[in-house]
């Protein structure tokens, strides 16, 4: 998850590094991938978790109610539904990282247009 | 037996959406320490000054500290950045002028054109098969 602030913003400017819409970008698309990565790695192990449970139900390999096996599936049960939970809400906030992702890209435009402000403004702080 | 099943599926959602709960309240608790930091009175005040040092400290604190989801998420802090930084647009307009000035001399660049239209009349002249003038011309 990029946690951007406006100060990375300001300071991505105020250093004038050539096009830092690009190096946002990559910023952006690093975090995409990473993302999506994680959202597969924990679907698969929801799925891992899930497999053995429908088997045993398959196969009525279940115990009696209460009993120590039943409580493990149980228990696995719930770990896959909460990782699997887990992995969609990842995924579903995609959304509200593009929605971060343009804003943050006209953030940039407008901090660009104030560059001079902060180039005078960082003079004056370095000059006392 | 299946209503431990079901139990399960159902603790699973709920410490899924639990997580997520408190995530959102986190964020948004943040959100709000943050707005109480850049007080409105101090916003109002930073708005009206025209000393660089002021308007940079109030960019650098309080609107530097906010987060560009929150900025996507809260309305308040939207429309507080915004305003503060067409304010700061306003205060470099002037500034903003003299590239435009700057520019005019750089659009000025004519330097090739006579150097090519003097080759032109060389080259004219040598194929009218005077050489020694297109030589004196050069």
């Amino acid at each position: 998850m990029v946690r951007l602030s406006i100060r990375d913003l300001i300071d991505l400017v105020a250093s004038g590094v050539p096009n830092p819409e690009s190096r946002l970008e990559k910023v952006y698309d690093w975090a995409h991938a990473r993302r999506l990565e994680l959202v597969k790695w924990l679907l698969a192990s929801a799925v891992a978790l899930f497999a053995p449970v429908v088997v045993a139900l398959a196969r009525g390999d279940l115990g009696q109610s209460g009993s120590r096996s039943t409580w493990w599936l149980a228990l696995t049960l719930f770990g896959a539904v909460a990782i699997a939970f887990w992995g969609m809400l990842i995924l579903f906030q995609t959304r509200r990282r593009y929605r971060a992702y343009l804003a943050a890209q006209a953030l940039l435009g407008e901090i660009r247009k104030i560059a001079p402000f902060l180039e005078r403004y960082r003079q004056e702080l370095e000059s006392r | 037996m299946s209503f431990e099943f079901i139990n399960s599926i159902l603790a699973g959602l709920a410490v899924g959406l639990g997580t997520a709960g408190i995530q959102a309240v986190r964020e948004w608790l943040d959100a709000r320490r943050k707005l109480k930091e850049a007080e409105e009175t101090r916003f109002q005040t930073a708005l009206a000054s025209d000393s660089l040092v002021e308007l940079g400290g109030y960019l650098d604190g309080p609107i530097g500290s906010f987060l560009v989801a929150e900025y996507v998420d809260n309305p308040t802090v939207k429309q507080r950045v915004n305003s503060f930084l067409a304010r700061l647009e306003e205060f470099v307009g002037k500034t903003s002028e003299v590239p435009q000035e700057a520019e005019a001399p750089a659009a000025l660049e004519l330097g090739p054109e006579p150097i090519r239209r003097e080759l032109e009349d060389v080259e004219i002249r040598l194929q009218e098969g005077r050489p020694w003038d297109a030589l004196a011309l050069l």
